[in-house]
């Protein structure tokens, strides 16, 4: 349960991180300010993997990369909210968020009697909206679909589920044609335009005629119809070169840089391992640091260094050395607990929150978001991955 | 709507037709086999599916218990109503949100009971019984479907799929059982016969009807005919034909679709073949040739959909 006093501060501190990551990646993609003026190393965004040059001088509209970011927020043993990573290639969990509150609605009406519980079962209407918003210049009704891996995905049911809340087709890349750099989904009656792509499958499978050649998911001249301004692709090809572990650490400073403003929302302090005197005061704090890989994602890689064993340590240690540049390390945050219903009693339990925000002309912030709790006692990984829960989130008016 | 989508719910409703009718043909066929004085041919089952390359690649003799094994529950066998009903099941899926929660819950339950069957529960002498659960299965889908189902493109080729297999079906139930009715009408009359074609009628839920419509009649050529052409009876392969027809027609005034050349003439092609039954003496070598040619025009005709419907559109503009 959140008061009003602390969602603004989430909301307003999520807010102004999903303009500096739709800037940052305008900028990579565009002029590479941020570069040249020495705020962002060059080999963090050109050797970085998710860093793709077809997309420079590709414009979007909006200049809006990333239609949907998921901010994860943990609270500190200050009380003070801190922002362990962003998510802005497609961050999943959504639909927790709206079927947690439909069950909570069903099975425990009375706990919402006079509470005024700011909804979220809007969130379809919403992120419709400002794909709309986002469509093609010229477009007036735009057709919009969700592309998904297919039924297979762990995530299909939260594909269906979007689908649906929005009303829109769920396709696959099967159902697709690019003719003339135009996009069409087959359907019965033949060929029909498509001008926005809500994708649930990363950049590499997007188009086999660009990316991986034996992508079965995609729709080969995809590319060439989003090069042309044919077709809005959200999230934007690319983006998880801003949502590296390695650029978050930099992302106060380019707040300041592009905004001029303090981050609302500070990061966990982060060092580099790929700075000298980053890897030298990881490698001499093992045992007290949490360190993770830079390129891994669903919490995969991620060492606690007080909670680790000797012989991890030293797995760990290696794995450094061997390769610098893909590790940080950050100070044990203690994350918030939270009553939780273990095995009929409630026990306290850590959770973090991911709250969504939604860009389009402008960024709405889903009031809430998906708190994930780590079931395991004392556990830190709250990553379903993981074996980790969810939680109704309430923000009150 | 999407194609593949058009292409789900098309194999739904063949796949749940497909089921139905196999349980009857296998409950109708048990009841022959159980007459001492008929022989327990169940190769001709085997037959009907031509299935025998994959049947006699596992199994030695096409004995009562090997071919309801493979019939009913066996995992391996493509054609087992098991896998029929699993089809139904994984096209449903996919579409889950063009069909009623009430539809997918039902279907998913039947898969479950299917999937809990074992030898002991298929055997000749609970056959019977596997086959009325089957059967019931399938009709509660139906009436589900009925009761539910939104009247969308989705709905239309829904009905397409189940009466293209229906009309499949039963030409081959016709066939095989024909065959062996013909066999044994030199002794018209004889207690055998009476039995027979009343469990061909029986099989196809047509008995009642047949006797109403053709009172005195007993010959098997009415019963051939019967299933063949008659227009009321809805397992009747003209009747099936014209409920294609009209769903294909719905989808062009209702829908919008073009129905294409493709599609017109493959189903004219077939009609024209159902409607060549001769009204007299009906013999097992015609009924042969006229079962596969209603085969084949369906076979046409599935192609023609696909092309048109589910496969690769041309550009629009």
């Amino acid at each position: 349960m959140l008061t009003p006093a602390d969602w603004e501060t989430i909301e307003s501190g999520s807010i102004q991180r999903v303009q500096t990551l739709n800037l940052l990646l305008a900028d990579i993609y565009g002029d590479q300010k941020a570069i040249k003026d020495g705020i962002l190393p060059a080999d963090l965004v050109f050797k970085n993997p998710n860093y793709r040059p077809e997309m420079v001088g590709l414009k979007v509209p909006e200049n809006c990369y990333v239609n949907v970011c998921g901010v994860d927020v943990v609270r500190g043993g200050d009380g003070q909210f801190v922002v362990l990573e962003d998510n802005a290639r497609s961050p999943s969990g959504v639909s927790y968020v709206v079927e947690n509150r439909q069950l909570m609605r069903r099975t425990m009406p009375h706990l919402f009697e006079g509470m005024n519980v700011r909804p979220v079962l809007d969130y379809g209407l919403r992120l419709h909206r400002a794909l709309c918003e986002a469509a093609p210049a010229g477009v007036s009704d735009p057709q919009v679909v969700l592309l998904s891996p297919g039924p297979f995905n762990s995530a299909y049911f939260e594909h269906v589920f979007l689908a649906r809340e929005m009303g829109i087709p769920l396709v696959t890349g099967q159902d697709m044609v690019v003719e003339n750099d135009k996009l069409y989904m087959r359907t019965t009656g033949g060929l029909m335009p498509v001008h926005v792509i809500y994708r649930r499958i990363n950049d590499e499978f997007l188009d086999p005629e660009v990316f991986r050649e034996d992508s079965m998911l995609g729709v080969p001249g995809l590319m060439r119809a989003y090069a042309k301004g044919n077709v809005t692709i959200a999230n934007a090809v690319g983006t998880g070169v801003a949502d590296d572990k390695g650029v978050y650490a930099y992302i106060p400073r380019l707040i300041k840089y592009y905004l001029d403003q303090d981050a609302i929302l500070p990061n966990v302090p982060t060092n580099l391992c790929r700075e000298k005197d980053g890897l030298q005061y990881t490698l001499d704090n093992l045992d007290k640091l949490v360190t993770k890989p830079v390129g891994e994602a669903g919490g995969y890689g991620v060492v606690i260094g007080p909670r680790a064993s000797l012989r991890e340590l030293e797995a760990t240690r290696k794995a450094i050395e061997k390769d610098p540049a893909n590790y940080i390390s950050q100070p044990m945050v203690e994350l918030s607990v939270s009553p939780t219903l273990i095995g009929g009693r409630v026990e306290p339990r850590h959770v973090d929150l991911r709250p969504f925000c939604v860009t389009g002309k402008s960024t709405w912030v889903l009031p809430g978001g998906l708190t994930r709790v780590a079931l395991k006692k004392g556990s830190l990984v709250v990553n379903s991955s993981q074996g980790g829960g969810s939680k109704d989130t309430w923000v009150l008016e | 709507m999407l194609s593949r989508y058009a292409e789900n719910v098309y194999w739904l409703g063949r796949y749940i037709e497909r089921a139905e009718n196999l349980a009857r043909l296998l409950d109708t066929h048990g009841s022959f086999a159980r007459d001492p004085r008929a022989t327990g041919d169940w190769e001709a089952v085997i037959r009907i599916n031509a299935d025998e390359e994959l049947f006699f690649s596992r199994n030695k003799e096409a004995t009562a218990a090997a071919v309801l094994y493979f019939y009913l529950i066996d995992p391996k066998s493509p054609t087992s109503t098991l896998n029929s009903v699993g089809y139904a099941r994984e096209n449903a899926r996919t579409v889950r949100h063009l069909i009623s929660t009430e539809l997918w819950a039902h279907l998913n339950t039947f898969y479950g009971e299917m999937h809990e069957l074992r030898r002991r529960d298929i055997g000749l002498a609970r056959l019977a019984k596997v086959a009325a659960f089957i059967k019931t299965n399938c009709q509660t889908h139906t009436g589900i479907a009925e009761g539910t189902l939104y009247r969308d493109q989705a709905y239309r080729f829904y009905q397409l799929g189940r009466h293209v297999e229906r009309a499949d079906q039963t030409s081959r139930l016709l066939d095989v059982k024909y065959r062996q009715l013909q066999s044994v009408e030199e002794d018209p009359g004889s207690p055998i016969d009476i039995s027979q074609w009343n469990a061909l009628l029986r099989s196809a839920a047509g008995y009642q009807a047949y006797r109403r419509t053709r009172p005195g009649s007993m010959s098997t050529s009415d019963v051939a005919r019967f299933l063949m052409s008659d227009s009321e009876f809805p397992r009747s392969i003209c009747f099936c034909l014209y409920r294609i027809k009209y769903d294909l027609a719905c989808l062009e005034s209702e829908h919008g679709l073009e129905l294409g050349d493709e599609v017109r003439e493959t189903l004219g092609r077939v009609m024209e073949i159902s409607g060549q039954t001769p009204t007299d003496r009906i013999e097992p070598a015609w009924l042969h040739q006229f079962a596969d040619a209603i085969q084949d025009g369906l076979l046409g005709l599935s192609g023609a959909l696909v092309s048109r419907f589910f496969g690769v559109a041309e550009a629009a503009e």
